[in-house]
């Protein structure tokens, strides 16, 4: 039996980002069209193809994956996992959690997103710049999730 | 005994790939354990990315669609 995917939120993965981890994008073209993840070297790579093309992903680096909500990426974690990546985490809330807190979008939708805070967010209030808050208990290492 | 594994998430092709196993398996006579796996991690244990999953005795037989009447009688053969 694998171990429990690592779960990390997007204030933690956008910071994970920033120190060199690469955000892979298991979504359809057409959602990614609608509203992109504006982070540098994101490998995209729609779910239904992960089987075959994740030998194009690379294992030296820390890979965050990513959907619209946090449910295929994290059957797309656990994928890597069994092929035998030891350096995954799924982000939790996908892409909904990462534009309700304003966080670097582009596409036909994004003039709709910045600062919207009617979905996934941390259910604890809001917070001014969407980065840094906590709520609730973060993991060990994790200072600045919720 | 053949043990036997249905993975997947509960969903229709699912429910009908464990009908067919027990319905097979009872016509031909043939003993089997037959569970489902419902749990993601558990799923993915096996590497199977497309469900239904079959596993028979530890093996990997199946994954994706409902298999044919055929291929199960093979596994139970």
């Amino acid at each position: 039996m694998l171990d429990e995917a690592r779960q990390i939120c997007p204030t933690t993965t956008r910071r994970r980002v920033a120190e060199g981890a690469v955000l892979v994008d298991v979504r359809e073209q057409a959602e990614i069209d609608r509203l992109a993840f504006d982070v540098p070297d994101i490998i995209r790579i729609p779910l239904g193809e992960l089987e075959k093309r994740y030998v194009e992903l690379p294992r030296d680096r820390e890979l965050v994956l990513a959907c619209q909500s946090g449910g295929r990426s994290l059957k797309a974690t656990y994928f890597l996992m069994f092929q035998g990546f030891d350096k995954v985490a799924n982000m939790e809330g996908g892409m909904a959690k990462w534009a309700s807190k304003g966080f670097p979008v582009k596409g036909e939708a994004s003039s709709q997103q910045p600062g919207a805070q009617d979905a996934g967010g941390c259910g604890c209030g809001t917070s001014p710049s969407g980065e840094g808050s906590c709520c609730g208990s973060a993991a060990p290492g994790e200072p600045s999730c919720c | 005994m053949k043990e036997i594994k249905v993975l997947g998430p509960g969903c229709a092709n699912c429910k009908n790939t464990t009908s067919l196993i027990e319905r097979v398996a009872q016509e031909k006579g043939v003993p089997i354990s037959l569970a489902k796996v419902e749990e993601l991690r558990e799923i993915m244990s096996y590497g199977i990315m497309s469900t239904p999953g079959v596993v028979v005795d530890g093996k990997v037989v199946h994954a994706g669609g409902v298999p044919s009447r055929e291929k199960v009688e093979l596994w139970l053969a």
